[in-house]
């Protein structure tokens, strides 16, 4: 199978066999088509798209009227120490529709399933236990575009949401300081970031714990090694 | 909690019910009317003989259904011998002694109240009044 982080201007691939990576590649959306027959995962990197924990269950007009907007809506139900949560994920509608009608573009033969970021994201930090592990912390994934970040406190996963890559630079070290300073100092980084940015975290407090998301660890990889993993974090997650 | 939301949009479950649906009535029809593709006929094999009859009897039909073209009008007496007034649906018409032909038959035998004539490729017909 190919799980594929995709934007309207690139896309990053992984080729699965079970549990070995056969291949990671980049390269424009077009070169898709290259993949006739075979099973294609799509993690659509996209604005205006976001995630919220609800207490009990959440209608799709409530979460409307919280963000204001008319959205693309999925939700799923869980218990958690008796009590009942609802997960509820949305995508503007406006953005989902182009996303829809530049995947048809594509011609692509066989799309098995097309999820967006912040929910892949979302599916990778319980996968490997990290939600559980760390219980309160913030996540951020890097991607060329985008950042994505989302807000664990007590082993769930309250809110997930994204940035404009451009803005990053700025927000990142303000929205980490701000959790910081409500208390949260675990920090869980993946995908694009750069080499500097770990210091630059521990930097904003002395107790800042940065842990990097490597979610490749638990795969045999067949694909030259040098190929910085945790750049195809998502591409992966959709996969699983 | 793994979430797994697939936005891809779904293919309506009636599509393929009513493609399903529409196949049957097609393939029924065709199945079940006279001129179909598919004959059960096909299936239901008769000896060789009995085919070559059928087709035999189906050329005869034909020749028969060919001839009744010519209506029998009138017998006239000439001293000794006989002619015949035949016309044809397209109002043509003939007036033959026994032994002369046209068009693709030739009279062969003339009584008082018929004709027998023989038609190219050797089939007779008896035409009566």
């Amino acid at each position: 199978m190919i799980g594929i982080e995709l934007d309207f201007e690139r896309c990053r691939l992984v080729r699965r066999e079970r549990a070995r990576i056969l291949e990671f590649d980049e390269g424009s959306p077009s070169s898709i088509n290259r993949f006739k027959g075979e099973d294609i995962y799509i993690c659509f990197s996209a604005p205006a798209v976001v995630g919220k924990l609800y207490s009990g269950g959440v209608s799709k007009k409530i979460f409307e009227e919280e963000f204001g907007t008319a959205f693309e809506f999925r939700k799923a139900g869980f218990t958690k120490d008796k009590s009942k949560y609802t997960f509820a994920g949305g995508v503007e509608k406006k953005v989902y529709h182009s996303v829809i009608d530049f995947l048809k573009s594509l011609k692509i033969s066989r799309i098995k399933r097309l999820d967006f970021s912040p929910f892949v994201f979302h599916d990778l930090i319980y996968t490997f236990n990290f939600a559980a592990k760390y219980k309160d912390f913030l996540a951020l994934s890097f991607n060329n575009k985008y950042v994505y970040y989302m807000v664990c406190k007590g082993g769930l996963v309250w809110l997930t949401s994204s940035m404009e890559s451009e803005d990053a630079m700025e927000a990142v070290p303000e929205l980490v300081k701000t959790f910081f300073e409500e208390g949260i100092n675990t920090f869980l980084i993946t995908g694009d970031y750069s080499k500097d940015l770990p210091n630059e975290l521990r930097q904003l407090g002395d107790d800042a714990e940065i842990e990097i998301l490597n979610p490749f660890s638990e795969f045999t990889i067949i694909t030259p090694k040098e190929v910085r993993q945790a750049t195809f974090s998502l591409a992966l997650g959709v996969t699983l | 909690m793994i979430l797994r939301f697939n936005f891809y949009p779904k293919k309506s479950p009636m599509v393929p019910f009513l493609v399903i649906l529409i196949c049957l009535v097609v393939l029924g029809s065709l199945l079940f009317s006279n001129k179909g593709f598919i004959s059960t006929e096909k299936h239901l094999r008769r000896p060789n003989y009995a085919r070559k009859a059928d087709s035999e009897n189906v050329l005869k039909s034909k020749t028969l259904e060919d001839k009744t073209k010519l209506v029998l009008y009138g017998i006239i007496q000439v001293g000794a011998e006989n002619y015949v007034y035949l016309k044809t649906p397209n109002n043509e018409e003939y007036i033959l002694k026994e032994g002369a032909s046209a068009g693709d038959f030739e009279v062969d035998v003339i009584t008082m109240d018929s004709v027998i004539i023989t038609r190219s490729g050797n089939i007779r017909e008896t035409i009566k009044w």
